[in-house]
């Protein structure tokens, strides 16, 4: 009954565990070709194991990780790196965020006030209780009014 | 016969949902309430035929009627029974009939909810929900129709997607989703109306907080499940792969936190409204585009099995809600001009600032990630990828930033500080954090972020407590009141404050539990043969052989491992390969050793032949369990923000201490709350 199945294939076997480690970091920046999105150290496709196979095999010939990022690159295009190059257009994926918060910040900044000179005579801090009590406690209680 | 009274059903709700828009509409901008026990009718009837359309096509799965194509996609005679259920959502054309009802059933809720109530804005508000109702009954009609039949009959369906009938939890997490995302509409139309009427009083601002957080809950357990059933089915040891679904889904709880915060200094300070109504009906946009991005099959995505050609009416829809929402702000934003000021860096309404600045970006950066593919392809004519390392690498200084907002916040006071009572108060929190970081150092953690989170997460979580424990500490010493009576009563007298704490300690949890899991995981792989052994974190896995199974709709194969633990107990797991009678690939079930402190993760990949070998794929997760056991924290810190006011809350023993008791601060809280 078993050989109804296909027996799947196994990958080959882990590296010496700083060169397997190489092998993992790049596989999770490689995207797996027949995979939705995931990357070929984390999909459990056939293809997927190929490639990670192939990587392996790159690393071990002593091929640095640039090089078989570049490897990978000529072979299925940049749309095989999960993360785009900091590069040309790309940057806009990279800076815009970065552009919101420095926009944001400038907005949220102008916004505070310092209240007019003139009421600093009565700075007015709220409701001073009759106790000394814990000024903690009276923001608790100033909170919960 | 079912096609033709499921159909008839579709169309009497388009019917229903248009009639009632219409008279909604007309009637409330008019002013005139009239309309309303019309609007009342249409609601009920809206709801009745979805109901009807969604109980036909469940009777249809599950007596296999095949004569429906819908039933025939999906379906099949062997699927057992709780499956032939959630077929009803496990394709396209369902899954938008399911939404339907859910949206019906939120209608009905929200008009009967404040029914007595509200009277100038109920029209409008019920109005601009059917017209959203009168997109999705005329996408069930139309483009997604699910009644289409087929002739002649097939004998049998294939059965649903494998993936779906594989665990329990596709049962609950697209519900809960699809019950986050529709609930978003109630929101949408109260702003709306508010709008449309050209008035936001405070008292309309209320229904608005509460259905938002109401959607908001269930979002949040329908994303945390969601990666639940990632972790535990597909077998790739993650639970998070910014999949552009997952992303959709969590780009409309980024702005409604946004908005549940917002809304707290539009309160107080009369400012941010603009803002905040943004927010709001962003919010709705974003889930019609998150549906949009699931069903159009744009993207690649794990939940492309539901693609379809639908994108063009969507895309219609999105464009109409954007030019609608900007023009309606456009126009009343002189109702919404700020009244209040801020006069410190170190107050409150600083700090919420800065907390949306936070959700605006990130919601920003998950947006911009997931549509650069496309923008890229349309402008440089490259295709290119953005995935896990991009997001991971935007995500973590976002999280810090949450964390640090989620204790500084709570700590600073509205209005201008009293700059040496702050000091006093920060130095307990800053010292334990401080403690916490080094303990994990020299308990022999590493690494900058992970580091910086413990200590932040300590920091947060110090002060959060202080600001749950302090008002029962007030009441206990002023009203001499029990430990119990003092908990129950400062949290239903503050309700929103009480329970926006509890869900910020669910939230410390998960971002703990995905900084430890993500920072200190630990994985090896290799291929075993009988007998043999693989160490990984003190566990060691032992390969006994395979064994076979069948079940109705699949047989599989099983690698038998027995697993020693660190602490030396003995168990057996079976990580297992699923075949499914139509469907080539193998899907895999791992085997996960769950505990507090970690989750040992096998996954089987490959077998040679008569089980001679195996290859598995382990890991070790430290606190990921924790991401899931945070659900009934959110539950019932949410729960108890929302608890209707006007019931009061059981407290039994405080009752006869009302007359005599010196008046107690935050007595008078329930005034707009909620």
């Amino acid at each position: 009954m078993t050989g109804q199945y296909a027996p799947q294939q196994a990958g080959s076997d882990p590296l010496a565990p700083a060169l397997e480690a190489r092998v993992q970091k790049l596989g999770k920046e490689l995207r797996c070709a027949v995979c939705q999105g995931v990357s070929i150290a984390d999909s459990p496709a056939s293809m997927a194991r190929a490639q990670l196979d192939m990587v392996r095999e790159l690393v071990s010939q002593g091929k640095s990780d640039q090089e078989i990022i570049d490897y990978f690159v000529a072979r299925y295009g940049e749309w095989v790196l999960l993360e785009p190059t900091r590069e040309g257009f790309n940057w806009l994926v990279w800076l815009g965020p970065l552009l919101l918060v420095a926009g944001g910040a400038f907005v949220i900044l102008r916004q505070i006030k310092q209240p007019p000179a003139s009421a600093g005579a009565t700075p007015a801090p709220p409701t001073p209780a009759p106790e000394a009590e814990d000024p903690y406690l009276q923001a608790v209680r100033r909170e919960l009014e | 016969m079912n096609a033709t009274i499921g159909y008839g059903l579709v169309l009497g709700a388009v019917a229903c949902a248009a009639f009632g828009a219409v008279v909604g509409l007309v009637s409330g901008l008019r002013r005139n309430e009239a309309g309303s026990p019309w609007v009342m009718r249409a609601v009920w009837g809206f709801f009745a035929c979805m109901a009807g359309s969604n109980l036909t096509m469940v009777y249809a799965l599950l007596t296999d009627d095949f004569s429906i194509k819908y039933v025939a996609q999906v379906g099949s005679r062997a699927t057992p029974t709780v499956f032939k259920v959630v077929s009803l959502w496990s394709a396209l054309e369902g899954s938008i009939l399911f939404w339907g009802i859910i949206m019906a059933s939120f209608v009905l809720a929200f008009a009967l909810a404040h029914r007595d109530e509200h009277k100038r804005y109920m029209s409008l508000a019920l109005g601009t929900m059917l017209a959203v109702g009168v997109f999705f009954s005329f996408l069930i009609a139309g483009p997604a129709n699910p009644w289409h039949t087929l002739s002649p009959v097939p004998p049998d369906g294939p059965g649903p997607n494998p993936l779906l009938q594989n665990h329990i939890l596709m049962v609950i997490h697209p519900p809960m989703l699809y019950l986050g995302y529709v609930g978003m509409t109630v929101p949408f139309g109260i702003a709306v109306a508010g709008l449309l009427r050209g008035e936001i009083g405070d008292a309309w601002m209320a229904p608005l907080r509460r259905w938002t957080l109401l959607a908001w809950t269930f979002l949040s357990v329908g994303i945390i499940l969601g990666s639940w059933w990632a972790y535990a089915v597909l077998g790739w040891g993650g639970y998070w792969a910014w999949d552009p679904v997952e992303n959709a889904s969590f780009l409309p709880w980024l702005t409604a936190t946004a908005f549940m915060h917002s809304t707290m200094v539009q309160e107080r300070k009369q400012m941010l409204r603009l803002w905040t109504m943004s927010l709001a009906l962003g919010s709705f946009i974003l889930t019609i585009l998150g549906t949009f991005m699931t069903r159009s099959g744009i993207f690649n995505s794990v939940h492309s099995f539901t693609q379809s050609d639908i994108g063009p009416t969507f895309l219609v829809f999105i464009a109409i809600l954007l030019v609608l929402s900007i023009g309606l702000l456009a126009t009343r934003g002189h109702l919404l001009v700020a009244q209040g000021q801020i006069h410190s860096v170190l107050s409150r309404e600083t700090s919420i600032l800065v907390n949306n600045l936070v959700f605006v970006a990130i919601t920003f950066t998950v947006l911009l990630g997931t549509l650069y593919p496309l923008i890229s392809e349309a402008v440089r004519g490259v295709r290119v990828s953005v995935g896990e390392p991009y997001f991971n690498k935007m995500a973590v200084p976002g999280g810090i930033a949450v964390l640090f907002l989620m204790g500084v916040g709570p700590m600073l006071p509205w209005g201008t500080p009293d700059k040496a009572a702050l000091r006093r108060q920060f130095i307990i929190p800053a010292s334990v954090g401080l403690v916490v970081a080094l303990a994990c150092y020299v308990a022999g953690l590493r690494g900058f972020y992970p580091l910086l989170t413990f200590g932040l997460a300590s920091f947060a979580t110090v002060i959060t407590l202080r600001e749950l424990v302090a008002p029962v500490r007030v009441r206990m010493s002023e009203r001499k009141e029990g430990l119990l009576t003092a908990v129950v009563q400062s949290a239903s007298k503050a309700r929103r404050r009480f329970g926006g704490y509890v869900v910020h300690l669910g939230i410390v949890i998960i971002i703990v539990a995905v900084a430890a899991s993500s920072a200190y995981v630990q994985h090896t792989s290799g291929t075993l043969r009988v007998g043999q052994t693989l160490t990984l974190g003190g566990y060691q896995l032992e390969y006994l052989g395979v064994s076979e199974g069948q079940e109705p709709h699949r047989t599989y194969m099983a690698a038998r491992v027995k697993v020693t633990t660190p602490g030396g107990a003995v168990q057996e797991f079976q990580p297992r390969l699923n075949y499914y009678e139509r469907s080539t690939d193998p899907i895999g079930t791992p085997a996960v050793r769950e505990s507090p402190k970690e989750d040992l993760y096998m996954s089987l990949m490959a077998f040679s032949q008569g089980g001679a070998t195996a290859s598995l794929n382990v890991w070790v997760f430290p606190l990921v369990g924790w991401i899931w056991y945070s659900i009934p924290v959110l539950v019932l810190g949410s729960l108890i923000a929302l608890w209707p006011s006007r019931r009061r809350v059981a407290v039994g023993a405080s009752a006869p201490a009302t007359g005599a008791a010196p008046p107690v601060p935050g007595s008078d809280m329930n005034r707009g709350a909620a």
